[in-house]
């Protein structure tokens, strides 16, 4: 759905929407669409702990302008601040103001990332944890005043530092366009796991992307986000087993063909789904892609049985079955990675949703109690929650609504089918094996849920 | 292992459900309807963009425009525009000769993949008038002043300008070949009874299909239809019982055809894959099944020595005496139901003893045909008979259904218009 | 040759206008070497359905001596008016293929007139020549009825017979246009079959097909390849256009000697009985 305020503020009634205080939300810059003064602009990267410096390092290696010291005026793509070694509240001081004090010299669409150890009440000392913690609402309260589509993020180590290949490969998501509409998120790696990517790499499509030489299988791929899925992961390099139900499967053919992909007609809810999945792969699952899901909404005093029943079965029920079935008769490849689709609405709840949130919901902690099967197996499993995407489904709102739910993110508008594929790519590739059983937003740190 | 003769082998299919003429498919040529299937079959093996050996195709109600149909398909699909196509026509066993011709020319190595394909719409049917008003046209393009064309254009008359509804009739008697049938049908004694009942069962097969998936992978939705629209999953014997006879009513004999157990106008389009076993290996794809032998025959119906659709009977006993078969060799029987009748005189012709003793030459009847092996998954009765697409519609059913059952051997049948029959052996790759 | 003055005069001869004449008919054989061009047997061909081939249609040989023998019946010493004269018969024998390109030496003359049950009849004889050679022999039967002469000549008649209906083989939609069509491609303007007032004048409800041509695409149906054949026609009832009749082969089959013939489809009853059969096999 097109986003009409979007284009007018950026247009004719830029000046206006300015005078009003009206919110004036900025064109993202997605992936291909990256301005060349942009790429050369520098990053600037805060902190003074080692794994401060490792991180300049490992820019400087993947032909990154750095910068050690705020002050210089020039414009930055990106400001690092880098917390690992903060123990105790005061640590963050420093740091933090120097984050501050750099936030004018930011370019439109910049990125801020923090850096900061995970929390984990059992290994840490209250000091420590509450350090953790701090970081975390410094990092989202900062997304909330970010401005001209920039974002605020925050990576997580939990448990490794700052050298494991996942946290390098998230930086290198983080500070690119396809994290376009992530913003005001926490990421955490948990494992060394996952495969050293340079940055031009983390960038490259077709066969020499991230993703190449492996085959995905993306459910629900005839329309909306699924095919925006496909067609992103073909970019970058995969094989498309695209599944849709029979009814669908024209409009799977018409995308299958476009990403040179092969279709699978089926109800991802019958009892041979896992079964038929893995034929169409020669029985080695490598990326599976959950994204098959249906909204029946009505207030849970009006909820009938079909509407509560069918939701849950496709978007929770089928996803747990095909991945015990796949499971237990290992049809898993080694090194298999599964995202899901869940959705702000799990973590926020919504009205009128009850049974697609409490699906969603599902969904998260699925992922989050699979992550260890799934890492015995040298592979991952993560669930990303999409927001307001502009898709079929949110063009059938109420115009009033749908306004109202674009300008309610921190970026002021609503996201693309494809910045939620570009999270899903990352956490799909091998260099994200490191990030394990996390469910990742992509809604422009929406109100609701954030 | 596969002798070099046979090394083309059926990966699977696609077709669009087929639907009852002027209905949903009404405003689709044969071209978008073709373009489509293809499109589909492209999609579930992946060939989007690949060059393949060569795309056989047909129709039997063609445009003029359409003399190069297939490859006006092929350039409209997802194919690599450098794929080669060819159009054939043998009338209702076009698609069929489509699948055989291009296993031959994978078999002889001239190629490694083709994908065999036919289409037909009753709807978009090219209008043909009639030779009056032909006439009267090409004399009023001639003529030079305006009252002589008046005079000509008053020769006009109503029913000159009725269009010539598709394949109401052989060109040779003028009979439509509901008519012809209804002769056969009378011939044989087939009874209206019998006919309801294969039609039921051809219904009721079909909605077992589809309602457990059999179609998925060999089907891709069209316009908003996902199913055959002529299949009556709710059709009982009563209610075909209830339908008044079409044909035949001139006859002396009571008239037994109804729009129950005869096929309606139907559109739609198919298409089978086809590879060596080596170019299916490279990609990863199961072969399913083979075309062992294939045998056409021919009639003469034209003065009433045989019946128009009786080719079949013919053909089959010569290709089970080439293979050294007999019925009991075959596990599924694909019989293409024109006309239950056409099905029914067909197996009665195989067990009578004097048709096979003077037609056919043969010491002893043919034999009889398991009725639980015949059709398996329904056929035109239920599925409608879009004529150049029913070929690739049976093929890749049974096909499939020889790999899904694990089962060896299946014998398919065609009839078609100017008295032949093509049929083939089918075999679990 | 224009036929339309012909008719003219015909009518004008159908006129009561002085007493029957009891003389004997003219004597006189019209002779005419006539080309068979290729672009006007393909307009007969293309009516008749029948395929363009090189061996000519004999219905063709037919047409090409029509003109000839209207010429010697419109022929004021002929005692019986043309016009209303009805086609009753005709058989021709064809002795060996005419080809498109021979030139066909037509000699045409009347013998008769002979008594006959209804009137009386007068035969037109044509033999065709290509090289000096005679390739057919033609026999067209016209009957003025009601009408009786004197200095008639006995005639055998052979008894029809009895007509039992067949199931059609195929059906003829025959549009009124045909009328047209034919008299186009056969040169013979009979209003009867162009105008239905000229019909109702001769006492049909509508036009009528020609009967050459019916008995025409009956032969062209059968598709006769004998090397030689006798091909009889009999004419009983009119096809009034427009109508769909029936076709069916009675005895023998297609390309061989049969009997056939073209029927009205609800009351069973024939419009054309045709028969080919083999002349060498014949010696009469």
């Amino acid at each position: 759905m097109k986003d009409t305020y979007l284009d007018l503020v950026n247009g004719p009634l830029k000046q206006i929407a300015k005078t009003l205080g009206l919110p004036q939300p900025v064109k993202l810059q997605r992936f291909g669409q990256t301005p060349a003064q942009y790429l050369s602009a520098p990053v600037l990267v805060l902190g003074t702990s080692p794994g401060a410096q490792r991180i300049a390092d490992r820019l400087l290696e993947n032909d990154f302008e750095v910068r050690r010291h705020p002050g210089s005026g020039e414009s930055l793509r990106a400001v690092i601040a880098v917390f690992d070694d903060a123990r105790e509240p005061d640590d963050l001081s420093q740091t933090a103001l120097e984050l501050g004090a750099s936030l004018r010299s930011l370019l439109p669409c910049a990125r801020v990332i923090s850096v900061s150890q995970a929390l984990r009440p059992e290994g840490q000392d209250p000091e420590e944890a509450a350090t953790a913690q701090a970081v975390t609402g410094l990092t989202r309260s900062l997304a909330h005043e970010m401005r001209a589509g920039s974002t605020a993020n925050g990576l997580l180590l939990d448990g490794v530092d700052v050298d494991a290949a996942s946290a390098t490969a998230a930086l290198w998501f983080l500070l690119s366009a396809k994290s376009a509409y992530v913003s005001g998120q926490l990421l955490t790696v948990s494992s060394t796991a996952g495969e050293e990517i340079r940055a031009a790499e983390f960038v490259a499509t077709g066969d020499a992307g991230p993703l190449a030489g492996r085959t995905a299988i993306v459910t629900g791929a005839a329309r909306g986000i699924g095919a925006a899925i496909a067609r992103t992961l073909a970019r970058d390099g995969a094989q498309i087993v695209g599944v849709d139900m029979p009814q669908a499967g024209q409009a799977l053919a018409a995308v299958m063909n476009e990403v040179g992909g092969r279709t699978l007609q089926l109800d991802i809810t019958s009892d041979t789904a896992a079964e038929r999945l893995a034929a169409a792969v020669d029985n080695q699952v490598d990326i599976l892609i959950h994204n098959a899901g249906i909204t029946r909404d009505k207030l849970l005093a009006n909820m009938d049985a079909s509407r509560w029943d069918s939701v849950l079965a496709v978007n929770l029920q089928s996803q747990a079955r095909i991945n015990a079935r796949l499971g237990e008769a290992n049809l898993f490849a080694s090194g298999s990675q599964v995202v899901s689709l869940a959705s702000t609405s799990g973590i926020a709840g919504n009205r009128g949703q009850t049974n697609y949130a409490a699906s969603k919901a599902g969904v998260i902690g699925l992922t989050a109690a699979s992550a260890q099967a799934f890492g015995q197996r040298s592979g991952s499993i993560n669930a990303v929650a999409p927001g307001f995407i502009e898709t079929d489904m949110t063009a059938k709102m109420p115009a009033l609504t749908r306004q109202v739910a674009r300008r309610l993110s921190s970026l002021q508008q609503g996201g693309l089918p494809v910045d939620v594929a570009e999270a899903i790519a990352f956490l799909a590739s091998a260099s994200a094996r490191g990030i394990n059983g996390q469910t990742l937003r992509v809604c422009g740190q929406n109100m609701v849920g954030a | 292992m596969s002798t070099p003769h046979s090394r083309a082998v059926i990966l699977g299919g696609n077709r669009i459900p087929f639907a009852r003429s002027n209905k949903q498919y009404a405003k689709a040529s044969n071209l978008d309807m073709l373009t489509s299937a293809l499109d589909g079959l492209v999609a579930r093996f992946g060939l989007a963009g690949e060059r393949l050996g060569e795309v056989a195709g047909g129709a039997v109600l063609k445009h003029s425009k359409d003399f190069n149909l297939t490859r006006e398909a092929v350039l409209g699909s997802a194919l690599s525009p450098t794929t080669p196509a060819f159009d054939l026509g043998q009338a209702c066993a076009t698609g069929l000769e489509s699948v055989v011709t291009l296993t031959q020319k994978i078999n002889a190595g001239q190629m490694e993949s083709g994908i065999a394909a036919g289409v037909d719409s009753a709807s978009d049917a090219p209008i043909v008038v009639g030779d009056s008003m032909r006439e009267i046209l090409l004399e009023l393009s001639r003529a030079k002043t305006l009252p002589q064309r008046a005079k000509i254009a008053s020769q006009i008359r109503p029913s000159y300008l009725t269009p010539q509804a598709p394949s109401t009739g052989e060109p040779r008697t003028g009979l439509s070949m509901g008519e012809h049938q209804a002769i056969t049908t009378a011939a044989w004694q087939i009874t209206r009874e019998a006919q309801d009942e294969l039609a039921l069962a051809s219904h009721r097969n079909l909605a077992r299909a589809w309602d457990e998936g059999f179609f998925d992978d060999l089907s891709t939705p069209y316009l908003g239809v996902t199913r055959d629209t002529n299949l009556r999953a709710d059709a009982t014997l009563d209610s075909l019982a209830r339908l008044d006879p079409v044909f035949g009513r001139k006859l002396e004999t009571p008239a037994t055809m109804t729009a129950g157990n005869s096929t309606p106008l139907t559109d739609g389009a198919s298409t089978v894959l086809l590879g060596s076993e080596e170019w299916a290996a490279e990609r990863g794809f199961t072969p399913l099944a083979r075309i062992i032998d294939a045998e056409a025959a021919a009639v003469d119906f034209v003065d009433g020595a045989e019946g128009l659709l009786m080719a079949p009977a013919y053909a089959v006993p010569r290709l089970l005496a080439r293979n050294g078969l007999t019925f009991a060799d075959f596990d599924v029987f694909e019989i293409h139901e024109a006309f239950a009748s056409t099905v029914l005189c067909h197996l009665a012709a195989w067990e009578s003893e004097e048709f096979c003793r003077e037609k056919l030459g043969l010491d002893a009847p043919l034999g009889s045909i398991d009725r639980a092996k015949l059709n398996p998954l329904g056929s035109s009765l239920a599925a409608g008979h879009p004529f150049a697409a029913t070929g690739g519609r049976i093929i890749a059913t049974t096909a499939k259904y020889l790999r899904l059952t694990g089962q060896k051997r299946s014998l398919v049948s065609i009839c078609a218009a100017g008295g032949q029959g093509l049929t083939a052996i089918v075999e679990a790759a | 040759m224009k036929m339309l003055p012909l008719y003219a005069k015909a009518v004008l001869k159908a006129l009561p206008l002085g007493a029957a004449k009891t003389g004997p008919l003219p004597g006189r054989t019209i002779m005419r070497s006539v080309p068979i061009e290729a672009a006007a047997y393909a307009g007969f061909t293309s009516v008749v359905g029948a395929g363009l081939g090189n061996v000519v249609h004999p219905g063709y040989l037919h047409v090409l001596a029509f003109p000839l023998s209207m010429q010697l019946l419109s022929d004021p010493d002929v005692p019986l008016p043309m016009m209303g004269m009805v086609h009753i018969r005709n058989r021709i024998d064809v002795h060996r293929p005419v080809k498109v390109g021979d030139v066909v030496d037509l000699h045409v003359r009347l013998d008769g007139p002979f008594e006959h049950k209804s009137g009386t009849t007068i035969d037109v004889l044509v033999e065709g020549q290509v090289d000096g050679a005679v390739a057919m022999v033609e026999t067209t039967t016209y009957l003025a009825k009601g009408r009786s002469l004197p200095q008639a000549k006995p005639a055998s008649e052979a008894e029809r017979e009895e007509f039992i209906a067949p199931h059609p083989t195929a059906l003829w939609r025959l549009d009124p246009i045909i009328g047209t069509r034919y008299a186009r491609a056969s040169g013979d303007y009979n209003p009867i079959h162009l105008s239905g007032l000229a019909a109702r004048g001769f006492g049909f409800p509508r036009v009528i097909a020609h009967g050459m041509y019916c008995a025409s695409r009956s032969l062209a149906a059968v598709d006769v390849r004998l090397p030689d054949y006798r091909w009889d026609v009999t004419f009983a009832k009119p096809v009034l256009l427009p109508s769909t009749v029936g076709f069916a082969i009675t005895e023998g089959r297609r390309h061989e000697a049969a009997k056939f013939a073209v029927f009205d489809l609800k009351k069973g009853r024939p419009h054309v009985l045709s028969e080919v059969s083999e002349l060498s096999a014949r010696r009469d």
